[in-house]
């Protein structure tokens, strides 16, 4: 099972590499092979890396794309690379893998992520690859780009998640709705006034 | 009343049907063609969260205090999988000074506060190939009403033509409207 990993994010202490990171060392764990595709900044994302890119994905059995949201979308990084991929689907016809897509932001609720997975989904389609749905992680700025351990009750939606995603791919299925609905609780469990006022204390103490 | 008009059109047969309406309008219409402009994409590096002015000096740095001052905003991007072309993309990131501070509730959502003292109407007009699926002009229809949330815009529409000759004639038809986005 060959299973490729995109960081999207263009942030240095980012909190997409921390998801992907823990995802990676769960897949492995599982006997996967795992490419990560990383570029720390657009700038990085030149020809020889989308050439990295088309080489890898042209074996795999799996390509997950983790992404912050920026005002609603993945960030520019995250949304050039596809076009880079799209631009020479040719090369990648022959191989209809299938697609999961990661999106999560600061921001609790799930809504704030549904213009990105669906963006995701129209990627998968113009490849004619096999979309196998997407996790919409919310109130993720807190893990602050450290690994998911550390996390504590920030990372706490975020790490079962991953555990249950690991056999879905490597079973090549899809992921269930159950999974999707947990995946996209708010991780601190209060109502949503209380949670900005909490959020407000905690910005003004840093 | 001002405003914006940010364009990411990168054919020439297209900037000149932009050209030809966007010479045509009222000084109070700012044009910025996006595929001339020299600016960077944004580092994330979270500095805009604590103030306003981005670290970024580029010639996108002067365009963000006049888009915090416009009325009206319009923006005018191929559609690329439902959404942004990533050239329009680059510059929306770059937005992210407009709020940022203390988090509040907005529409029943988490948000940051909006630092715009009057939060512009929002205009999207987006170019749909003809192999593109219908279901990339509901997204692009969608994120228009998510952005509209997310930058506290009073009011907003979208609109998904086919060709460059109908993005001339809505961009026309609404500019003609002095109020903005219905």
């Amino acid at each position: 099972m060959n299973v490729v990993l995109f960081v999207g994010s263009p942030r240095a202490r980012s909190n997409t590499r921390s998801i992907l990171v823990g995802l990676r060392k769960r897949l492995e764990q599982a006997g996967a092979s795992v490419t990560v595709l990383d570029p720390k900044r657009a700038e990085e994302a030149g020809e020889a890396f989308v050439d990295q890119s088309i080489e890898a994905l042209r074996s795999a059995d799996a390509l997950v794309i983790g992404a912050p949201v920026y005002l609603d979308l993945p960030p520019f990084k995250a949304l050039s690379w596809m076009q880079a991929i799209l631009s020479r689907r040719d090369e990648l016809a022959a191989n209809r893998l299938g697609f999961y897509a990661i999106s999560h932001s600061g921001y609790f609720e799930p809504v704030h992520k549904m213009v990105s997975l669906q963006a995701h989904m129209h990627f998968c389609a113009h490849l004619g690859w096999t979309w196998r749905g997407g996790l919409a992680f919310g109130g993720t700025s807190p893990i602050d780009g450290r690994p998911l351990e550390e996390t504590g009750l920030f990372g706490r939606r975020v790490r079962p998640a991953l555990d249950a995603l690991v056999p879905i791919i490597m079973a090549k299925q899809s992921i269930p709705c159950e999974l999707i609905r947990r995946a996209g609780r708010s991780p601190i469990p209060l109502p949503r006034h209380l949670l900005v006022w909490a959020m407000n204390q905690m910005l003004r103490r840093s | 009343m001002s405003t914006i008009v940010l364009t990411a059109v990168e054919s020439e047969e297209g900037r000149r049907a932009l050209d030809g309406v966007l010479r045509a309008a009222p000084d109070a219409v700012e044009w910025v063609d996006l595929s001339k402009l020299d600016f960077g994409p944004c580092l994330a590096c979270g500095g805009c969260e604590e103030s306003p002015r981005c670290v970024l000096k580029d010639e996108f740095s002067a365009i963000v205090p006049r888009l915090a001052a416009c009325s009206r905003l319009i923006l005018v991007t191929p559609i690329f999988l439902g959404v942004h072309h990533p050239l329009m993309k680059r510059v929306v990131d770059r937005f992210m000074p407009l709020g940022g501070g203390p988090f509040t509730v907005r529409k029943g959502e988490m948000h940051h506060e909006s630092r715009m003292e009057t939060p512009f109407s929002l205009t999207l007009i987006g170019l749909l190939d003809a192999d593109a699926a219908p279901e990339e002009a509901d997204t692009f229809r969608l994120l228009a009403s998510r952005h509209a949330v997310n930058l506290d815009c009073p009011s907003h529409e979208a609109h998904v033509v086919g060709s460059m000759n109908e993005v001339a004639e809505t961009l026309t038809g609404v500019l003609s409207h002095p109020g903005g986005a219905r």
